[in-house]
């Protein structure tokens, strides 16, 4: 058998003697000063972030130049096709003299396109780090939006 | 000047987060809000505590007040969900500590006197375990007075709910305190 009247007496009685607490001086002071506080360390947090990212694209540019400056390089440096040679049995001198202005303006053919490759190449390669530099949701240096961030 | 006689401020004014606007708000409910923590067990330091972090969520979150319902049932819904996660927090230290005095009314018999004490002790931890929302139907209804109504329209639910809330507070508290030997 429950008595639920003498609970509720009791309950009522206690709750009002329950000692009223005192007021905080300057609370709302205090609030509003530590919300002044947090969102002052959230701009700079922010600010933090934002020169963060750009060393980060500025790195990943810095590291994809290089990489087409060296393949660039590699490529300039590396012998082009042989001329052919003359054979065995023939000599220098046998060769006449428009045979050998050929061959020159063949080899200088063969450096231009090595050069052309070359700068191809590497254009090809930046575009594809600029590429996955996109896809990865960094932004792109040569876009608009990349160069305005 | 004592704030809490001015005028209330516009819900412009408060969503615009308005220094005196603020101001205002706090000095008013702060009592209401202190109260409500006491009821669910938060007392000295951790009381202040818990009443700065409510205030500081009704600050970050005024803004988005839209003013749908009345302020003080909005805010009392900030100080619930607050004081029960910071309750969480602390809740080892928070039912161990209770007031020390309480006002004597009485020309009681010491003995009586002290038993009405640990009565009124046990009640209090025993309230402070209930749920935030048990707890503030406790609060409103039985230690400021208001009626199921009225206390319904503070926390914003039919009075069917507060009735319900009341009365598993009550079958709570009836089994916890039983346990301790009390005679109810």
């Amino acid at each position: 058998m429950t008595h639920p009247d003498r609970l509720e007496t009791l309950l009522s009685s206690a709750m009002r003697e329950l000692p009223h607490p005192a007021p905080i001086a300057d609370l709302a002071h205090h609030v509003m000063a530590k919300a002044r506080q947090r969102e002052a360390n959230s701009r700079l947090a922010m600010a933090k972030l934002i020169v963060l990212r750009r060393w980060i694209r500025l790195t990943h540019r810095l590291a994809a130049c290089a990489i087409a400056s060296l393949v660039a390089v590699v490529a300039l440096s590396s012998p082009g096709i042989p001329a052919p040679l003359p054979d065995d049995e023939t000599t220098l001198a046998q060769i006449s003299v428009d045979d050998a202005d050929d061959l020159t303006l063949a080899q200088e053919q063969i450096d231009v396109d090595l050069i052309a490759g070359a700068v191809l190449l590497a254009v090809i390669l930046f575009a594809a780090v600029e590429r996955g530099m996109t896809a990865s949701g960094t932004l792109p240096l040569l876009t608009p939006a990349g160069a305005r961030a | 000047m004592d704030d809490t006689r001015q005028e209330p401020p516009s819900l412009e004014r408060l969503r615009q987060r308005d220094p005196d606007a603020f101001t205002w708000l706090v000095n008013h409910h702060q009592i209401l809000v202190l109260r409500l923590g006491q009821a669910m067990g938060l007392h000295g330091a951790n009381l202040e505590d818990a009443a700065a972090d409510v205030f500081d969520n009704v600050y970050r979150a005024l803004p988005t007040f839209e003013g749908r319902s009345p302020l003080q049932t909005w805010l009392y819904r900030v100080a619930v969900r607050t004081l029960a996660r910071f309750r969480s927090r602390q809740k080892s230290q928070a039912i161990a500590e209770l007031p020390q005095e309480i006002p004597d009314h009485a020309q009681r018999a010491p003995d009586e006197r002290l038993e009405k004490r640990e009565v009124n002790e046990r009640i209090w931890a025993a309230v402070a375990r209930l749920g935030p929302r048990q707890a503030m139907a406790v609060e409103l209804h039985y230690r400021q007075g208001y009626s199921v109504e009225d206390t319904a329209e503070l926390m914003g639910c039919p009075a069917g709910t507060v009735k319900t809330l009341l009365f598993r507070s009550r079958e709570q508290l009836r089994m916890w305190l039983r346990n301790e030997g009390l005679d109810l």
